[in-house]
């Protein structure tokens, strides 16, 4: 599994994010949840518990 | 000659009358096992049939050996279970974020762009390769991993609240409940990092993990900026 130039796109979206006019609504919330849970780095994001390895380890 | 004659001589004194009554003596037969009278209690003992005797309990308890039903880790179906991982939780480098209450949209929000945002850094920082980050991950103890993460999450408020203050100076109006919440955000995450590195020892290659995501990340905040 590998990812290529998601740096740029991550920092873009980091900077846009910030400079959002509105506050956030359930509808952004669910749709950043959606990004993630789709996104390769899901497994980094939420390998597991703070204590234990992944099972692959 | 002489040695036989004695050998035959010894051997018929043994075997005399005598001889033998006194041995049977010395070894009388067992007397015959009555239940009755030589073992009363006889409870739970092969062939009772009687009905159960209350025997007298001691107050100690004694810790029975766990069973499924009591037993508390995940068993090998371990995302049935109470006690499973909240996978909708963002975490970064395994780590849990301090995150506001899920009513604050706005606040939740930015914490999941962050954590996606650091982990995408700790990927290029690790070849491009989300398997070779996890393994670099799980090479480091919780404690350190702890202080990354948080440090990492840290750096990432910081810049979107830099960069709020700089649209801000531009004379762009902005909603302030979003700077709010950033300073918001930016002061628990401070807390938690400080909190997390606290006496916190970070082994060389987690400081190369960090040192390297954070490089990455400047970089590209700063061609993002330039894109402007």
């Amino acid at each position: 599994m590998s990812v290529n130039g998601m740096e740029r796109d991550a920092a873009r979206d980091v900077l846009k994010w910030a400079a959002r006019r509105k506050s956030a609504s359930l509808e952004d919330l669910r749709r950043i949840g959606e990004e993630i849970a789709n996104s390769p780095l899901r497994a980094l994001i939420v390998y597991g518990r703070e204590d234990r390895p992944p099972c692959n380890q | 000659m002489r040695f036989a004659a004695l050998v035959v001589l010894l051997c018929a004194c043994s075997s005399s009358p005598e001889r033998r009554e006194y041995r049977q003596s010395a070894f009388p037969s067992a007397p015959a096992f009555n239940p009755v009278t030589d073992s009363p209690i006889t409870t739970g003992q092969p062939g009772y049939v009687g009905s159960p005797e209350r025997l007298p309990r001691g107050t100690d308890r004694r810790r029975l050996p766990e069973t499924p039903n009591t037993r508390k880790e995940p068993g090998l179906w371990a995302s049935g279970g109470p006690d499973v991982v909240d996978m909708t939780e963002p975490r970064l480098l395994g780590v849990l974020l301090p995150l506001p209450d899920e009513s604050d949209t706005d606040d939740r929000a930015t914490a999941l762009r962050c954590a996606a945002g650091m982990s995408t850094m700790v990927t290029v920082a690790s070849g491009r390769s989300v398997d070779a980050a996890i393994s670099r991950a799980a090479g480091l103890s919780a404690v350190e991993r702890s202080c990354i993460a948080a440090s990492l999450y840290l750096a990432c408020l910081q810049t979107m609240r830099d960069h709020y203050d700089a649209e801000l100076q531009k004379g762009d109006l902005y909603n302030p409940e979003t700077l709010a919440g950033l300073k918001r955000l930016t002061e628990t995450a401070k807390r938690f990092r400080d909190t997390s590195c606290h006496h916190a020892p970070v082994s060389p290659d987690g400081d190369l993990l960090r040192r390297q995501t954070l490089e990455i990340w400047h970089r590209e905040i700063k061609a993002v900026s330039n894109e402007r």
